[in-house]
């Protein structure tokens, strides 16, 4: 009697072939993330940035019609007005803030750093029609490049990512290098560029778990550590007593005034010795278009791992400084 | 063919978008379907080339990679225990 052999050979030489094909793929990786580290990313980024920016391009309105966006721009524009005209009382003020400043002997960085305006131009020149752009004083590529800051897209952002983070697309090829701030539009520090392509870069959130930043919350000036939550949400331990409330505004501790956020929560534990201050922006960053990135290196993340103590309140240091000033 | 074929659409507009809630389920289908599916290792290469790889965040930029080589791994020990 005869049996036909039942030999899984074929399907071990094929498991073994494949398992070499998967193996020799994570070992060209290694290989290549050790001696080029942007290079894979570089490549899907090339391959990716076309779909990226139609998908933009799409969900800017580029597929309306000429009589819908027109009537955007139109509407955009008086919002524009409305805006200027409010922001002259934020002129008077900023200039102010300069000229105070000066009399104390420091040099203004950017004096007329303006939020709302820079904001609103740039989102109505993104809208204009290109004969808006060449021809109306108010729509020039100059307002694009605001302040030294370069406007970027924000061409993705992965949701609910384990990398807290935005692509965007402006590179080296802009001037945009490792480090640079990135700020909302409203003079927003949001966070800043970790990986720059020539004509892309990473964003990585400062609200990214494990990010730290220093920043003064509330009219006291209470120094502390800004610890990233994820999804844009920060928390800052500090002493018990002090006095922080709900509303509060959280600023950088750099002299640009670089808004932070508000404090939408502050958790008191009468048994802990400090209180937990939970802040956001008063924007959502998982809904920004637009960014601006300053060309520089300059921010000055500090790494801390835990425990974070939380630095001492700088009421003292104020009222030090205040006397030196008296004096 | 043609459904895998379909599935690895959805799985690479997933991962342009960095959508990986919704690729890794397509994925783990594709790996119980078909015998030996390594285009997760692929994807997973991908996802972090696009949003991670980046320096000075060590093994947490190979997240993607990681991830996917332990999910081939773990269906396929899985595959060969319930078959």
């Amino acid at each position: 009697m005869m049996y036909i052999r039942t030999s899984s050979r074929p399907a071990e030489r094929r498991k073994r072939t494949i398992g070499m094909i998967g193996g020799g793929i994570l070992i060209v990786v290694i290989f290549i993330q050790i001696f080029a580290p942007h290079f894979l990313p570089a490549i899907f980024t090339t391959i990716a940035r076309p779909f990226w920016r139609m998908e933009f391009s799409v969900a800017s309105g580029s597929l309306n019609s000429p009589a819908a966006l027109l009537a955007q721009n139109q509407v955009l524009k008086l919002q524009l007005q409305e805006i200027m005209s409010e922001d002259i009382s934020a002129d008077v003020v900023r200039a102010q803030n300069a000229e105070l400043m000066s009399l104390f002997g420091r040099v203004v960085a950017n004096p007329s750093i303006s939020s709302g305006t820079s904001s609103a131009t740039i989102s109505t020149s993104s809208l204009a029609t290109s004969s808006d752009v060449s021809t109306s004083p108010t729509y020039k590529m100059a307002d694009v490049v605001n302040n030294g800051r370069v406007l970027a897209a924000v061409l993705v952002r992965p949701p609910l990512a384990p990398y807290d983070e935005f692509v965007i697309d402006a590179g080296s090829n802009e001037g945009i290098a490792v480090g640079a701030k990135v700020y909302a539009p409203g003079n927003i520090l949001i966070g800043n560029a970790t990986d720059v392509m020539s004509e892309s870069a990473k964003v990585t959130l400062l609200s990214s778990p494990g990010q730290n930043y220093p920043v003064i919350i509330g009219p006291n000036h209470i120094s502390t550590i800004a610890i990233g939550r994820g999804g844009g949400q920060y928390e800052a331990q500090i002493p018990q007593a002090t006095a922080v409330a709900v509303g509060d505004a959280v600023t950088d501790t750099s002299l640009s005034d670089g808004v932070f956020g508000k404090v939408i929560s502050v958790l008191n534990n009468p048994a802990d010795p400090f209180e937990t201050v939970l802040f956001a922006p008063s924007i959502n960053v998982y809904q920004l278009r637009f960014v601006l990135v300053e060309p520089s290196n300059s921010l000055n993340i500090v790494n801390i791992t835990k425990p974070v103590v939380p630095v001492k309140p700088t009421t003292k240091s104020t009222s030090s400084t205040s006397t030196k000033v008296k004096k | 063919m043609i459904l895998r074929l379909v599935i690895y659409l959805f799985i690479a507009f997933s991962i342009l978008n960095g959508w990986w809630l919704v690729a890794l389920p397509l994925l783990i289908f594709g790996i119980w379907k078909y015998s030996f599916n390594l285009e997760i290792l692929v994807t997973g290469v991908v996802y972090d080339a696009l949003f991670g790889m980046i320096p000075g965040t060590g093994w947490r930029g190979y997240i993607g990679t990681i991830s996917a080589v332990i999910i081939l791994i773990a269906l396929n020990i899985l595959k060969r225990l319930i078959r």
